[in-house]
């Protein structure tokens, strides 16, 4: 009763793409924190109540509930808190080099930042390593400011 | 406690008074046509119109489909249909699918085939006999009428790829 398609060269799909852009703008505090990377700076948000520090920065402690006015300059250098190997492209493609990705994070700072570890053999990441910042020549307002990471020297 | 917040302008972007990332999305997709559509579309490379009945309440659907969705039962045969109909209703449309602006109209319809059942039909464009571009609202008006005949013009045989763009277009055709 029910018809089927026997031959695989009569399965037809349809293709097509759907493409769109959006625009994130960083809010107050974001914007704060890229006009200082800019500068080669990073800042951290200070809760008044709790007096704990936040990277990314934001405008209001999420514990305490209230507004966060003061940013703080952060000298110290981020470690390695996680991280992973990447050995394919976002296309399934298969990488020349792995690429490393880490989270990096503060000590006694909330938070942390997601990007690209270099300059290291692989059998040198590990959690802790302490790490410095390459920034970009011309910065342009974004995470992409930092080019990578490597271990501090 | 308040936060305020800052409402933008398009200037504040251009002088970059504020800092932002875009992102361009570009999403892929393979939408499977099942076994009534490929067919459909097979048809529509060999310039001919499928339609599929119903055993139970004997409707002739196309775009076809394997099921009635009246009578829940499966369909089950294939009907071979004109590429001829009437108009089922139309539209006089002075913007394109990407909503810029036309200068002259295009005549987007859905034409009931002949020998389907009443209601059934396909999304289409209808042009001039002869100029193939209408002029104005006018010129359609005159010659277009909801259950005017048309006909399917067809991309020659080698140009045809299973698509609904197969047809080129439907045409108004005189009364026998």
């Amino acid at each position: 009763m029910f018809e089927k398609i026997e031959k695989f060269d009569k399965i037809r799909v349809w293709k097509g793409e759907k493409t769109g852009w959006h625009r994130y703008t960083y809010g107050i505090a974001g914007e704060m924190f890229f006009r200082k990377l800019m500068e080669k700076k990073f800042v951290a948000g200070k809760c008044p109540e709790c007096e704990r520090l936040f990277i990314p920065p934001r405008i209001y402690c999420e514990d305490c509930f209230v507004e966060i006015k003061e940013f703080v300059e952060i000298k110290e250098l981020p470690r390695v808190y996680s991280f992973t190997f990447l050995f394919k492209d976002l296309e399934d493609n298969l990488l020349k080099e792995p690429e490393i990705v880490v989270f990096l994070k503060w000590d006694n700072i909330e938070g942390g930042l997601i990007h690209r570890l270099k300059e290291v053999n692989i059998e040198d990441v590990n959690f802790g390593l302490v790490v410095e910042p390459v920034f970009k020549e011309k910065p342009e307002g974004n995470i992409n400011d930092i080019l990578y990471w490597r271990p501090k020297k | 406690m308040e936060f305020k917040g800052k409402s933008l302008k398009d200037r504040d972007f251009k002088e970059k008074n504020i800092l932002y990332t875009d992102w361009h999305v570009k999403a892929h997709y393979a939408w499977d046509c099942g076994v009534a559509l490929s067919k459909f579309f097979e048809g529509l490379k060999e310039g001919k119109l499928y339609g599929r009945s119903c055993p139970e309440c004997g409707r002739v659907v196309i775009p076809p489909r394997m099921f009635c969705e009246l009578c829940f039962k499966p369909t089950d045969k294939w009907v071979l249909l004109k590429d001829e109909g009437r108009i089922n209703t139309f539209s006089v449309s002075y913007v394109n699918t990407d909503a810029s602006r036309r200068e002259k109209p295009n005549v987007p319809a859905v034409i009931e085939i002949e020998g389907a059942s009443e209601g059934m039909g396909i999304l289409h464009l209808v042009a001039h006999p002869e100029k193939i571009e209408w002029e104005n609202l006018e010129e359609v008006l005159s010659m277009i009428k909801i259950g005017t005949k048309v006909k399917a013009v067809w991309k020659p045989s080698n140009e045809r790829e299973g698509a609904i763009t197969d047809i080129k277009y439907f045409v108004p055709v005189k009364e026998e």
